[in-house]
């Protein structure tokens, strides 16, 4: 029923891309668009969390490949990653319908829009390599056209490209990671491919196929170039979309292929997303921390977000490799749990870039400045989202960080090695990676929402309108809830850990006072809302103590900034300053940064300039020399485009000769 | 009847807490001025300096928001939340286990994040620095503190603080590797000194 239901939501979303081509003329037609589009989503995100009599629904449907048809399976993990993905849709759609009035072109969006939402949806629910693969690339070419939306700037052009060109690289890679998995007899529906065995080179080679072609959607270093260009060119309700729902169809993926697919884990399995996870991780908020543009530094933090998701799923193939059935859950709810809440709070912080940007229309955090005051409801909002994601209790982002040490404590369990040896240096790696996260969100926060204005824009700025506030709204107290409450969300989560990982963690819901002990309360435990509560309490009752003894009194004076405050704004301090000190200590090691001083000789009334040469060297080293060997190659093939008719002829019989000798083999 | 006494421990340590705060930094300024061959300020004069400060009417900047108003009771309410689940005077408090060891370090990492912002909300140029500083030192001192809660719970087995304080008492001895995390702890703690200090120039504590 529930899978049934789902599939017909499916195929209205793609009705409602048609209504949208034929009804263009419709002035309303971008809120009906996205009206039915939040009602879709809902009905969607209703069929996941509806109690399914069996724990695993499927069907198949005539369509695709005759005789085979295309597979569609719910089962706990589907079920999961359907909610979230249609919490997501269902978010950025309300958004949209005041947002979306500000596009002016909206036949660009509102076609692939709907198309987008359902090509995730039966990723999600595809049970067969063959539907994955179509849904896969539907997915990525509906969030292309969404891309280029405003492909009148070069930039997002360009953008566009390299989107492109990596989506059809990863979609290869995939391909041949479901051929490895089918193998000759061509089995694909995912039943076959789960009762197939696989060797230990094949188990391998899917690995790393597996790691290129989701972790090149999910954004993990060093495949991650395209995501901090494509994902701001859309417009905000898409970024939302393709930074906290999209990388998690990807994560599923990877999900799906390695702990479901795949059969058991060797604890080197283990090795591959770990190392790449904290890479991301790292490389994610460095770049993060440097950003002046406030959507692509929203998307460098997506990468490091997607790198402590890979870290945790890298830990739970460890545990279950070494048969370590709690903390394999434990790791593996951590990631699950991650994946939920990045999906709340990324979506949070884009929606406010959005009405930041629909404001005041600028994106360079260097221009802005002072939005407390003039865009009150959005600075609230977007607070919360950046003390969410920088790992702070007693919002969610810190539970499920707290979860991943959590289970990076338990490592010395491991009896390899290796794995031991590497799991603490990842631990610290994780905990630079959320203390330069939170670092990177006070120079966001402080930057553009705090201080002087730094332009007449900033000043003007306004709050958006009621829906986009709404939605953020919902979208804090649901990031409130998941950090008061997480006992629930891991009671949600453990079916899924039993299935994958086969443990599950200590059902929470029955300790005392709604805290959460991933192993025992004597080991370690957290209780979000008893924090919470205390901390409100001890605020109120210093302040009722101070104004009660004390005074109470205020007044506003000038300030003082060691003599009278300038008037110009621009004498604040600026994003690229605040930035100075990691910049010079961490990024000569991470982007090969060149600051060149400029400065006159003394009575030279030249203006001094510094410059700042950053550098990515993941480009320059490894797409750089990849790009100048497919220009020679191509170049060098273009003698064959220019050949006579009697060596075209002679071609084409070598090619035939050759293809008889090899089958004759 | 428990239940009462052990709120009664709990909230005895944190006032205890709470008293002896400022006093620490009335002892270290005394002893600064010991080396010096001063005489210096007499212990309490930290807890003296606040009560005639709290006495006084808060200065606003004229473009402060509610943000700066609420920072000082947001960054002491997380603070003090932290230090009084650190089992300092009994272990085994009611609450210690809302918040382990990583929890803690959490905590205080939130009061530095509003601290931070606080430093930004003016737009004077010095707020910035402080803040920026703020930020700089507080993403090198959390992984370092961090491992060493990684060291002491390879070790003990646990994040909670009560039982690593129990395992300590129970299991004395010395193994080099505790007493690393003891001096790493000890440069963090000058390093957040430090970095307290936007000026550079030296405050006297």
């Amino acid at each position: 029923m529930p899978l049934y239901l789902a599939l017909i939501c499916v195929g209205a979303l793609l009705a409602v891309s048609v209504y949208a081509i034929v009804q263009r003329r419709n002035p309303d037609i971008s809120r009906n668009v996205y009206r039915l589009c939040i009602a879709l989503c809902g009905i969607l995100f209703l069929a996941a969390v509806m109690p399914r009599g069996a724990h695993v629904v499927s069907a198949t449907l005539p369509l695709g490949l005759p005789w085979i048809g295309m597979h569609f399976r719910i089962d706990v993990l589907s079920a999961f990653f359907l909610a979230v993905v249609n919490l997501g849709g269902a978010a950025a759609s309300a958004y949209a319908i005041g947002y979306g009035a500000h596009e002016k072109d909206p036949m660009r969006v509102l076609p692939f829009y709907p198309a987008f939402l359902a090509g995730m949806n039966v990723v999600v629910l595809a049970d067969d390599a063959f539907a994955f693969l179509v849904a896969w690339e539907f997915m990525s070419l509906a969030s292309w056209a969404l891309v280029l939306t405003h492909h009148h700037e070069a930039e997002n052009r360009r953008a566009g490209f390299i989107y492109l060109l990596m989506a059809s690289f990863g979609g290869f890679a995939l391909l041949m990671a479901f051929g490895v998995l089918g193998g000759v007899d061509g089995a694909y529906d995912f039943a076959s491919i789960r009762e197939s065995t696989k060797e230990a080179w094949k188990a391998g080679l899917v690995l790393a196929l597996a790691i290129v072609g989701m972790g090149s959607k999910a954004g993990l270093a060093p495949l991650h170039i395209w995501l901090p260009l494509a994902h701001p060119a859309a417009p905000s309700h898409v970024s939302a979309l393709m930074s906290g729902v999209m990388t998690k169809v990807a994560v599923y993926g990877f999900i799906r292929v390695i702990f479901d697919l795949l059969g058991p884990p060797a604890f080197w399995w283990s090795v591959e997303p770990m190392t790449f996870g904290a890479a991301s991780a790292l490389i994610g908020v460095l770049f993060a921390t440097i950003q002046s543009d406030l959507k692509k530094l929203l998307a460098y933090s997506t990468i490091e977000n997607i790198g402590i998701i890979f870290i945790a799923l890298g830990l739970a193939l460890a545990f279950k490799a070494n048969g370590l059935a709690l903390p394999a859950a434990l790791a593996f709810t951590a990631a699950l749990l991650h994946v939920f809440n990045h999906s709340l709070f990324k979506s949070l912080l884009f929606f406010g870039a959005g009405a930041v940007l629909s404001g005041s229309g600028e994106r360079s955090i260097e221009r802005l400045g002072g939005l407390i005051h003039s865009m009150p409801k959005t600075a609230f909002l977007f607070l919360g989202g950046c003390v969410a994601i920088s790992a702070l209790p007693p919002l969610n982002g810190f539970v499920s960080e707290w979860l991943v040490f959590q289970a990076i404590l338990l490592s010395p369990s491991l009896p390899q090695w290796t794995v031991k040896l590497l799991v603490p240096a990842i631990g610290v790696a994780l905990a630079l990676s959320a203390a330069l996260g939170a670092g990177c969100y006070i120079r966001v926060y402080g930057v553009a929402f705090l201080g002087r204005p730094r332009s007449e824009a900033a000043r003007a700025a306004q709050d958006p309108d009621r829906w986009s506030l709404g939605t953020m709204a919902v979208l804090l107290t649901l990031c409130l809830m998941a950090g008061l409450l997480p006992s629930l969300l891991i009671d949600t989560i453990s079916p899924a850990a039993r299935d994958f990982v086969g443990g599950r963690m200590p059902t929470q819901a029955e300790l005392a006072w709604l805290s959460i002990a991933p192993v025992a309360q004597s080991r370690s435990s957290y209780n979000g809302l008893l924090v919470f509560v205390f901390i409100l309490f001890s605020a109120y009752s210093a302040k009722w103590v101070i104004h009660k003894f004390g005074s109470s009194r205020s007044r506003r004076a000038p300030a003082w900034d060691c003599g009278y405050i300038e008037t110009s704004p621009t004498t604040q301090y600026t994003g690229s300053s605040f930035a100075q000190p990691i910049r010079r200590t961490l990024g000569v090691l991470a982007f090969s940064v060149r600051e060149r001083l400029d400065m006159p000789a003394p009575g030279d009334m030249r203006a001094a300039r510094l410059s700042v040469d950053i550098k990515d060297r993941i480009f320059d080293y490894l797409y750089a020399p990849l790009t100048r060997a497919v220009e020679t190659c191509a170049s060098g093939l273009n003698i064959l485009s220019l050949l006579t008719i009697q060596e075209y002829l002679a071609l084409v019989f070598g090619a035939l000769v050759f293809l008889l000798v090899l089958v004759a083999i | 009847m428990t239940f009462l006494f052990d709120l009664m421990a709990q909230g005895i340590q944190m006032l205890l807490v709470l008293a002896l705060a400022p006093l620490l930094i009335g002892f270290i300024r005394k002893q600064k001025a010991r080396l010096l061959r001063r005489k210096g300020p007499p212990i309490i004069q930290p807890w003296r300096d606040l009560i005639r400060l709290l006495r006084k009417e808060v200065v606003l900047a004229e473009n402060a928001s509610w943000l700066y108003r609420s920072a000082p009771y947001l960054i002491f309410a997380m603070t003090w939340v932290a230090a009084s689940l650190v089992p300092t005077f009994a272990t085994g408090l009611m609450f210690s286990w809302s918040a382990d060891l990583i929890a803690i370090i959490a905590l205080l990492g939130s009061a530095r994040f509003f601290l931070a912002l606080a430093g930004m909300d003016i737009g004077t140029s010095f707020g910035g620095i402080g803040s920026s500083r703020e930020a700089m030192f507080g993403s090198l001192a959390e992984p370092a503190t961090i491992m060493i809660v990684f060291t002491v719970s390879y070790i003990a087995g646990t994040t909670q603080l009560s039982e690593i304080a129990a395992y300590m008492a129970g299991n004395l001895g010395l193994r080099a590797s505790v007493g690393m995390a003891l001096v790493a702890l000890l440069i963090v703690a000058i390093a957040c000194r430090q970095s307290s200090n936007p000026s550079g120039a030296d405050d006297g504590a």
